[in-house]
């Protein structure tokens, strides 16, 4: 089972996303503290990786480094409400594989992860 | 700077002389020196000009019963030039309270133009904000309800699902809300977004979007034509801006059609422009003069909910950073709505 670690500060979307993943037959783990995740990151093994970019104390493009750096081949997703902001290019130069709009296209987003795990 | 405008009109200032009125003034105005010197030979002038009529007169100092005539003449001297003082003062005040009084106009005018500008970019910042804040909750709320459609798929019988139902309701209101904050979101960012410049074929434009919605025309029963007089040079500018705002134009007119009725979109060149004109035939705007502001919706029931009231803002913001026109009107006669795009005609710099 492909594991999926989903990071956002609001719990509703990271609790949704998470259900959403699970019954698409993924381990998904949701975050609600970016730096937990970042934590979570550099411990274990992780697959693919959805995160917001707004978040108090640890920015989305943090978290999407991290990844990069401790998972290499792992499909990175950013999912942002500031879709016109200069973080979501950030994001994309930081090793984003796609950057998705809230509130997001779930059938969209369940392609590209399935695209992506299986590059 | 910041200018702020009371409830009870614009904030008016009396310039002072130094504010600019002072260069308006008349030469006589300006420099005391020049004035006296301009009064000694005013009065010279005088002196020497009743000297003559009393010379033509015959009345010469020393022809006897004269000899007063020296205090006359000094005294009709002296008071020709108060009058022509006089009336050169009221006038130069006359011309000054003029120019303060246009100078005054000019102030209102840039303070109002100001207060206009803030009040657009206040509005902008405020639908982006809000537009951010909204997406957020918006996001939890679609991907819940898409938790409840999945987990009702599987557990409630076809014939008697209610909560499959309902859940799909709660996804559709959500997608509906998120496009309206595209729409607050799209009209934030018509000011601030540099236009790409791109050769446009307005037709093609309005063909391809027209094309698009071929389905939605033909599902309400209205007919839709596109008709181009002869062939339409480019404009200059942003592609999938002046798609949108053709987009938007035709979504409204597709709106207000009645079943059976029809769009016509016509395309023509007039001197250096490009013209674009959507009509339709339905029940025209209720106040045209209000269409562009943000926040109008035409009130008509056919309009349906859902509607931002962005709409056309976002369309003139985009025809005008083309140095564009729009104009919105009711058709004489039938009375449905007519929108008119002009669009300079070649490159715009």
């Amino acid at each position: 089972m492909k594991r999926v670690l989903v990071v956002d500060d609001d719990p509703a979307a990271a609790e949704g996303l998470r259900l959403l993943l699970r019954s698409d037959g993924y381990d998904a783990i949701a975050f609600h503290d970016a730096g937990a995740a970042l934590a979570r990151l550099g411990a274990d093994s992780i697959d693919a990786v959805v995160t917001d970019l707004e978040m108090p104390h640890v920015h989305g493009v943090e978290v999407v480094r991290a990844a990069r750096t401790t998972h290499p081949k792992a499909p990175v997703f950013v999912v942002t409400a500031y879709t016109d902001s200069p973080a979501a290019d950030d994001a994309l130069e930081a090793g984003a594989d796609r950057v998705f709009a809230k509130p997001l296209d779930y059938d969209a987003l369940s392609l590209e992860l399935a695209k992506g795990l299986a590059r | 700077v910041s200018h702020s405008i009371p409830a009870s009109g614009p904030a008016w200032t009396i310039p002072l002389a130094s504010d600019g009125v002072e260069e308006q003034r008349p030469w006589y105005r300006r420099d005391w020196i020049t004035m006296v010197a301009g009064l000694a030979l005013i009065a010279t002038a005088n002196y020497l000009v009743f000297e003559i009529v009393l010379h033509v007169l015959g009345w010469h100092p020393t022809n006897p019963g004269t000899h007063l005539t020296y205090e006359a003449r000094l005294l009709s001297g002296i008071s020709a030039t108060a009058a022509w003082v006089a009336w050169r003062a009221h006038a130069s005040e006359r011309e000054l309270m003029d120019a303060l009084a246009r100078e005054r106009a000019r102030e209102a005018a840039r303070s109002l133009e100001v207060w206009r500008t803030e009040q657009a970019e206040g509005l902008a910042a405020f639908a982006r904000v809000l537009a951010h804040e909204l997406r957020g909750p918006l996001h939890g709320l679609t991907l819940h309800a898409i938790v409840l459609q999945r987990a009702a798929q599987r557990l409630e019988a076809p014939g008697d699902a209610v909560v499959r139902p309902a859940a799909d309701v709660i996804e559709g209101e959500a997608r509906r809300m998120g496009a309206l904050v595209d729409d607050y979101l799209a009209y934030a960012k018509t000011a601030d977004v540099a236009l790409v410049r791109d050769v446009v074929a307005l037709d093609v434009v309005a063909s391809e979007a027209v094309e698009a919605r071929r389905v939605a025309f033909a599902s309400r029963g209205v007919t839709v034509t596109v008709e181009a007089a002869s062939p339409v040079p480019p404009v200059s500018g942003d592609r999938a801006r002046l798609a949108d705002a053709v987009e938007r134009v035709l979504e409204h007119a597709l709106a207000a059609a009645p079943p059976g009725g029809h769009v016509d979109v016509s395309l023509e060149t007039e001197g250096g422009q490009v013209v674009l004109v959507v009509t339709d035939d339905g029940p025209g705007f209720a106040d045209p003069k209000a269409v562009f502001r943000p926040f109008f919706t035409s009130g008509a029931s056919w309009l349906g909910p859902g509607r931002s009231g962005f709409g056309f803002a976002v369309v003139r913001d985009i025809v005008r950073a083309h140095r564009g026109e729009i104009a919105a009107r009711n058709v004489e006669g039938h009375g449905g709505a007519r929108v008119e795009i002009r669009l300079p005609r070649g490159v715009v710099r």
